[in-house]
């Protein structure tokens, strides 16, 4: 898939955004190169996994939240939420780096439009209601927010009609919100 | 919550709304209350699941890593039998080398020299017996042993005797049997003005040389 057809796809949602994310995270050159940007940095080997990991994420979620302008390379946008996932890394840990390297690392991070650290009340309210629901109704939430079609949650989740899958959707989102009331209070 | 808000929610969060339908949905919004506490309740609902699915993607994005490194086909690393090989080869060579001067024929071929026997004023084309042991050292080594050993004896001079105990040191070097050789050669040794003294020497040297260990 070309870049375009990459972001179209992870915007698409369903499958085809499985298919691309899983695409870029397995392009060996892609992470190769990031990597080799980072190293720059004092990113050792056994960070940068989970740092490439987290950054797939977050480009996810931008490109679908529509966050992600493309005026750069996909590339580019990675290495940007890599560097800035290991700005705050360092700042938060208090890793040990040399000023002149945190410095630079100021100086190029330029990312403002991640969250990249949820908000604690928000996890506890997370395992507190999403967590408490069963997993179809978790399943059908997921795949209602990946923009998969009530076609394919209906074939995916096996069931009757689109309607159900519709009707199913609701009753989970207000479940969901029932939930969330409640443990505010 | 009802449906109909919800779905009114989903379209404004979505961004499915026109411009016209949206302007009248926050108007709403403004002056309900209740619809103001769905929308947030919404919102914190598909930050959850978002949270969710992220959490999601990272286990697929490990699980992808895993299968890619086990179906990954292994490259083949020549380098280390490209080592094995070339020591393989090298120990060959080598066994080869050894072989060709440090083996108990090499040895004896270094060692073998017809040395003329003919005493003065007989025909010297009229080989007696004891030549004839010493030729047949190198193409009938046990015949020449049975020979020389009668030579020894019959009382021989002591240049006959001398010669029979180099040669049959040889003889019994050229039949493999290094035990007999070494009394022959120890015997030699032990004799200061005996002609072969250094020759017997130096091939015990030889043949007491630790690869021989391997080759014999």
């Amino acid at each position: 898939m070309l870049e375009a057809d990459l972001i179209s796809a992870i915007k698409t949602g369903g499958y085809p955004r499985e298919l691309a994310l899983k695409q870029i995270y397995l392009n060996q050159q892609l992470k190769l190169n990031t990597k080799n940007h980072l190293i720059k940095f004092n990113c050792p080997d056994y960070d940068f996994e989970d740092l490439f990991q987290e950054a797939i994420i977050v480009m996810d979620r931008n490109i679908r939240n529509g966050q992600f302008e493309e005026r750069g390379t996909l590339e580019a946008y990675l290495f940007k939420i890599c560097k800035y996932l290991w700005f705050n890394e360092l700042r938060r840990n208090k890793k040990h780096v040399s000023v002149e390297i945190l410095e630079n690392l100021e100086k190029s991070v330029t990312f403002d439009q991640v969250q990249t650290q949820y908000d604690e009340d928000l996890l506890i309210l997370l395992d507190l209601t999403l967590k408490k629901m069963d997993d179809r109704c978790r399943k059908v939430l997921e795949l209602w927010r990946l923009s998969y079609s009530m076609t394919e949650i209906k074939n995916i989740m096996n069931l009757v009609s689109e309607g159900m899958a519709r009707k199913i959707k609701y009753n989970c989102l207000n479940k969901l919100s029932e939930l969330i009331i409640k443990n505010k209070t | 919550m009802e449906i109909t808000n919800i779905v009114q929610i989903e379209s404004y969060l979505s961004g499915l709304m026109s411009p016209d339908e949206r302007i009248e949905f926050e108007q709403k919004i403004k002056n309900d209350l209740t619809l103001q506490e769905e929308l947030k309740i919404m919102q914190q609902a598909t930050q959850l699941i978002d949270i969710d699915i992220a959490k999601d993607l990272k286990l697929k994005l490990t699980q992808w890593n895993t299968t890619e490194k086990h179906t990954k086909p292994k490259s083949v690393r020549f380098l280390p039998y490209a080592a094995a090989a070339s020591i393989l080869i090298c120990l060959c060579l080598s066994f080869l080398y050894m072989e060709s001067r440090f083996s108990n024929n090499a040895l004896f071929d270094k060692n073998f020299v017809i040395i003329d026997h003919s005493v003065r004023g007989e025909n010297v084309i009229e080989m007696n017996s004891f030549e004839a042991g010493i030729k047949n050292t190198k193409e009938n080594p046990k015949q020449a042993i049975l020979e020389l050993e009668q030579v020894l004896k019959s009382n021989p001079d002591l240049d006959s005797k001398e010669k029979a105990e180099w040669y049959l040191a040889l003889a019994n070097l050229k039949i493999n049997n290094t035990t007999e050789c070494n009394l022959y050669l120890q015997n030699i040794i032990s004799q200061k003005s005996h002609p072969f003294r250094n020759k017997a020497i130096k091939l015990q040297e030889d043949i007491s040389k630790i690869w021989r260990i391997r080759l014999n």
